[in-house]
């Protein structure tokens, strides 16, 4: 990271990191999910990669879309293919290495296809005092609980639904007074992050974040990629990966799905 | 009056169960200033032989799923303990200690992350951990905010299994270092020269609660070895430690009994079904 990252990231509680992923990478992975899309609900159900349809409103409200599928997230890992690829993506995890600093994991990653008339309710903030997402920056050193990245597929306006979060909430000692709302992108406290196809917002978790009331009628398409001290669990199966993966991925990718050895640094400073 | 704060927990009913904990608050006034509890007869006289006995067993013949390390000098450790149920089963869950844990870790989201029994002979060479900012064990941190509300992610119990008292044994804290900024200046200090390390006599049976970034170290006992039964508790998403994953056995054993079978979970996030909105 550079400095000027560095001061960007402790003050906001954010990064864009504009262009993290290359045409040819950004294409591919279009690609794929368009295979992906053309399966049938039976199809992606066999190959362990279901599509949860967005039906309650509890953090997504779900958009109307034109095709039949809908808004959706996926556990696209079990997938396998170029999802794997972002496992270990240079450009991102040389900065993640910074911001979380111990040994880390991926604990998650999920595909969000939304539509016309979806958003997303704004959550955390750290006076939650949420212990697996808590900010920590001492001395000039970053360890997060929780850095989460945002890879943008698609072009993504404030019309189309974009990524919302309240820059510095990550610090904040007080209960978010929207926690729940839509994220209007008018509000004085409220900072809508537009992004262009193949940029990359990585932020810390306790940042309270959301996304906008898409009212364009392009569809949002975005991969979450989610890193955690290597104690931590997955969530919910979300980084599961594809048959074979263990035999094929390069060793840092593989350590990354499954830390050997989660509690090893300091064993040696025990008391007992 | 003041206005009514609505959290997260209340607007998607994450179902953390923090309103269930009760700890008084002397109790968290005195944890936040020292860094433990002590908890005074948690086991009976006899639970406490009969764990001794169970270790002593164990150490030479340890049964499926236990591991025994007797790598350090005049120390063993006896990995995973809880699988041979019994009197570690109950000890596990004892009231005495699942009152404090909703408070300290994070409501009723903690789960057991490791057991082992400790037995510390005349000649061991323990040393005094590095506690607060210095410690280098992440998943130990300590946290409180807004009068008593605590983040603690590891949580240790450390029970006596024979008399530890002063001078023989005993464990040792430096209070209140689970909060400090700055390394202690002691690891080439032998532990009798410390002068503000402080000695906490145990009964057998009783135990002490603490913060695992708490700088603590069990001396050496002058003649007889001592024998301790270890619990460390963390959130509901921090994985068992390497070794101490349930079986399906002790599962099963445990499958009625509602606190042990939560302490037993999975790691999880949130629990299954929570995360509506109200």
């Amino acid at each position: 990271m550079t400095a000027e990252e560095r001061y960007l990231f402790d003050l906001q509680g954010y990064l864009l990191v504009r262009q993290a992923l290359s045409v040819e990478m950004l294409g591919r992975l279009n690609t794929t999910i368009n295979e992906m899309e053309s399966l049938t609900d039976a199809e992606v159900e066999a190959m362990g990669i279901p599509r949860r349809p967005t039906e309650s409103d509890t953090y997504a409200r779900a958009g109307i879309s034109s095709d039949s599928l809908g808004d959706y997230t996926c556990d696209i890992l079990k997938y396998g293919a170029v999802f794997e690829e972002l496992i270990d993506w240079q450009p991102i995890l040389s900065r993640v290495d910074e911001m979380i600093e111990d040994s880390y994991r991926l604990d998650a990653a999920i595909l969000m296809s939304r539509h016309q008339g979806g958003a997303f309710r704004f959550h955390h903030g750290y006076a939650e005092l949420l212990p697996y997402s808590e900010y920590v920056c001492s001395d000039a050193n970053f360890s997060c609980v929780s850095v989460k990245i945002s890879y943008a597929l698609t072009d993504v306006g404030v019309e189309d639904g974009c990524f919302a979060v309240i820059p510095g909430s990550h610090k904040s000692n007080f209960q978010n007074p929207l926690v729940g709302q839509i994220p209007d992108p008018d509000h004085p406290l409220v900072g809508p992050i537009p992004s262009r196809a193949g940029d990359a917002i990585i932020f810390s978790e306790d940042l309270s974040h959301g996304a906008v009331h898409n009212r364009g009628c392009r569809t949002r398409r975005t991969l979450f990629y989610s890193y955690a001290p290597a104690f931590h669990c997955s969530w919910d199966g979300m980084a599961e990966t594809a048959s074979g993966f263990q035999e094929r991925a390069p060793s840092r990718r593989r350590e990354l799905t499954r830390v050997s050895t989660p509690f090893e640094e300091g064993i040696a400073s025990a008391g007992l | 009056m003041r206005e009514k704060i609505v959290t997260e927990a209340d607007v998607f009913d994450l179902q953390i169960g923090a309103e269930k904990a009760s700890m008084s608050r002397e109790a968290k006034h005195f944890f936040d200033i020292t860094g433990y509890l002590l908890l005074d007869e948690l086991l009976t006289a006899e639970q406490a032989a009969e764990a001794k006995d169970t270790l002593a067993t164990l150490l030479h013949s340890p049964s499926p799923g236990i591991r025994v390390d007797s790598s350090a000098p005049s120390q063993s450790e006896i990995l995973n303990v809880l699988e041979a149920g019994g009197v570690f089963e109950e000890a596990m869950a004892h009231d005495g200690i699942l009152s404090y844990l909703g408070s300290l870790i994070w409501g009723q989201q903690f789960r057991l992350i490791r057991s082992r029994g400790i037995l510390v002979g005349p000649g061991s060479r323990p040393h005094l951990n590095q506690g607060g900012k210095a410690d280098p064990r992440r998943y130990t941190r300590y946290r409180c905010a807004w009068e008593g509300e605590f983040r603690c992610l590891m949580v240790t119990c450390l029970i006596a299994l024979s008399d530890a008292s002063e001078g023989k044994g005993a464990f040792s804290v430096l209070p209140g270092s689970h909060k400090s900024n700055l390394p202690h200046p002691y690891a080439e200090v032998a532990l009798e020269d410390i002068a503000p390390l402080q000695e906490i006599p145990l009964k057998a049976g009783s135990g002490v609660l603490f913060a695992e970034t708490l700088s603590h170290v069990v001396k050496p006992p002058p003649n007889e070895a001592q024998t301790w039964l270890e619990f460390q508790y963390g959130p509901s998403y921090m994985v068992s430690w390497p070794g101490c994953e349930a079986s399906p056995e002790l599962l099963a054993r445990n499958s009625n009994h509602h606190e042990r079978r939560h302490l037993l979970m999975e790691p999880y996030y949130h629990p299954a079904g929570s995360q509506k909105k109200k």
